[in-house]
């Protein structure tokens, strides 16, 4: 791939188990975080419980019960980001504004109860299907601010984040786009919740990234948002850029439906094809989130490209301080790599203590200082897909 | 623009054959019958071992792909870097309600993990890929609105940026009971299913057909030259456009100006 021109990042913003935005998250993860806990959002049915992180400290905002939890998450993040960013809505009046909006649960038919009624008594009142029906986040999102530029939700399971801003920020690049709100959301659901159960590949204790003894994931629920931005339009929103993104790559692996390639064959393609367009090579970069479940096929995976590509590189691994969020994490771990950056310091990986000796690296075990310029997010998905996205730091 | 290579149908109807059939009757009419997409001739280009596990949704998926790439003049040898971008309304339905029949009728305790991961909605593109044995940029998006026009956004943003050189695009949708139940019950027109597979590449590498393609918004008051209404042909979905899309671009081909229309967004279609 070629090289192409960076795209501005004029505010990031978040909501998860960790806390309800990003300031209150990275404060909460450099303390050390807290555990998960059993669902309170449904009833746990399987016969083992499995822990979830669910975001605890949330209200929808006024008018917004008619949607979907998940667009609730995620109207919340875009509020916070716009704010955070000093953008009024008045501001973007005249603006081609689009969304591109990761999500895996916020776009399923995962009506149960409706079902379920539906096959004992027939007829029922159509509630469920049209809170569905107006709850696409990408097109909830779009509706609820008017704007008028393209409207994509994007569903590569786990990496779906990741992809999500890959294309916003193409958007921008080709001026299809003046400002693009990119990012992901996901609410904990009781059918990926019982899903995930079933492929036996959630833990039943706290979910321990990169460790010997890790016994699975923890699923959790949030929403990531970057707003990302034409030069033109940083300068007439006098904004100021604390990251910007560089580079995206996306392959999938071909391989298996629901375990990566075990040498990373689509993981490698996305980060180089993610460096490519940054125009760097692996020695840039700084440190690395990386997607980090926790599981048994995941983390090996990983480890086996870092240790190809970034033996010396530190790397982070943030799902044991927010779940795995599905079709949000890619996007909730990109703004976390912007707070890194930003902030210059990295949080340690909750969860981890001992070095698989299969893997043979470890993540950041406790919070770390960076003046990294550069940094990179990866994501794997369902499907064998691979993403991966290079930001800068905004005055690098 | 982009041009347009290939295309294949796995519809109610047919094929690309019998689209063009319809379309030469003064009023294409509604089939007697449900909307159902016949799959079996997806063993003209898989064996039928290798389908055993396939559902209806990835089966629609392989047939129509097959036939663009055929219709593109790709045999055995695919395009070089080539990326796949799947959009549907739904998603794999079928396989999203049997896991739902899986919780409700034996308990979350044994649920299908089978019927679980099939009904990840990004699958049926990974399948498509993994049939190709083409690890590649892949992706799948969801939604009511517009499905078809971001569908095209995405493709012609890879070829721009030069991520890929060839696009297979499709868009996919399957009918269940249950969707049919409820849109019986909302009073809209019968649920349908199918899928349209488009093989895009860039201008100058264009192969076979010579049509090209844009997405953009539609000028205010513009009176646009459809030549169908997908609902007739093949039900009520939420991809309908690309069906509308094909037959654009046959009756394009055989020079008849027309343009494809999708919740108010254009799709210009124009011979090269």
């Amino acid at each position: 791939m070629r090289p192409v021109s960076p795209v501005a990042v004029l505010g990031a913003e978040c909501i998860c188990a960790a806390g309800p935005t990003l300031d209150t998250c990275m404060e909460s993860m450099l303390q050390g975080g807290h555990g998960p806990a059993s669902p309170t959002l449904f009833a746990c049915e399987q016969p083992e419980p499995f822990p979830v992180f669910e975001a605890a400290d949330f209200t929808p905002g006024p008018g917004e019960d008619k949607y979907s939890r998940t667009v609730q998450l995620l109207l919340h993040t875009t509020r916070m980001a716009f704010a955070k960013a000093g953008i009024t809505p008045d501001a973007l009046e005249g603006l081609r504004v689009g969304v591109c909006i990761g999500t895996s649960v916020g776009a399923s038919l995962n009506f149960l109860d409706y079902y379920k009624r539906q096959k004992q008594n027939g007829d029922l009142e159509l509630a469920a299907i049209h809170t569905y029906v107006r709850s696409n986040p990408a097109t909830a999102l779009a509706r609820r601010y008017g704007f008028t530029g393209p409207a994509q939700a994007v569903v590569n399971a786990c990496s779906s984040g990741t992809d999500a801003i890959g294309m916003g920020a193409a958007w921008v690049r080709q001026n299809l786009c003046d400002l693009v709100v990119a990012g992901g959301a996901d609410e904990l659901s009781e059918i990926s919740y019982n899903g995930f159960a079933r492929l036996m590949i959630t833990s039943p204790e706290q979910c321990r990234p990169f460790d010997k003894n890790r016994k699975g994931l923890n699923l959790g629920e949030g929403a990531g948002v970057l707003l990302l931005a034409s030069e033109r339009t940083v300068a007439k929103l006098r904004g100021s850029v604390p990251a910007q993104v560089l580079g995206y790559g996306t392959c999938s692996d071909a391989h298996h439906l629901t375990a990566p390639h075990p040498e990373a064959f689509g993981l490698e393609r996305a980060v180089n094809d993610a460096l490519a367009q940054s125009g760097l090579g692996c020695g840039d970069i700084g440190f690395i989130n990386v997607h980090g479940t926790g599981t048994a096929n995941n983390d090996p995976v990983e480890g086996f490209l870092l240790k190809k590509l970034f033996k010396d590189t530190p790397f982070v691994a943030t799902k044991g301080y927010t779940g795995h969020t599905l079709g949000a994490a890619g996007a909730m771990e990109a703004v976390l790599t912007v707070a890194g950056l930003e902030q210059g310091i990295l949080p340690a990986c909750h969860g981890f203590s001992e070095t698989d000796p299969n893997i043979g690296l470890a993540p950041v075990a406790r919070a770390t200082k960076t003046s990294a310029r550069f940094a990179l997010s990866q994501s794997l998905a369902f499907g064998g897909n691979n993403s991966a996205i290079v930001l800068k730091r905004g005055d690098a | 623009m982009i041009s347009l290579s290939g295309m294949g149908l796995a519809a109610p109807f047919g094929g690309l054959k019998e689209l063009r059939a319809a379309l030469d009757t003064d009023a294409p009419s509604a089939p007697d019958h449900k909307y159902r997409v016949d799959t079996t001739s997806l063993t003209e280009f898989v064996p039928a071992r290798r389908l055993r596990r396939v559902d209806h949704f990835t089966s629609m998926t392989l047939l129509a792909a097959y036939r663009a790439l055929y219709d593109a003049g790709y045999g055995e040898t695919l395009p070089e870097r080539m990326g796949i971008v799947l959009c549907t309304g739904y998603g794999p339905s079928e396989t999203t309600f049997d896991f739902l029949d899986s919780i409700i009728d034996f308990g979350a305790g044994c649920a299908s993990p089978l019927a679980f991961s099939h009904s990840v909605h990004n699958i049926p593109a990974a399948m498509l890929a993994m049939f190709l044995k083409t690890p590649c940029p892949c992706t799948t998006l969801c939604q009511l609105h517009r499905p078809v026009f971001t569908g095209l956004l995405t493709a012609q943003t890879w070829l721009s940026e030069e991520r890929v050189d060839t696009v297979l695009l499709g868009a996919v949708d399957e009918t269940t009971p249950l969707l049919e139940h409820t849109s019986n019950q909302l009073g809209r027109n019968p649920v349908g299913e199918g899928a349209a597979f488009f093989v895009l590449q860039r201008q100058e590498e264009r192969t076979g057909r010579t049509i090209r393609l844009a997405p953009a918004e539609a000028p205010k008051g513009l009176a646009a030259r459809e030549v169908l209404q997908p609902k007739v042909l093949c039900g009520d979905m939420p991809v309908g456009a690309a069906f509308a899309l094909a037959a654009t671009a046959v009756r394009v081909e055989a020079g008849i100006a027309a343009e494809c229309m999708e919740h108010g967004a254009l799709i210009r279609v124009e011979q090269a």
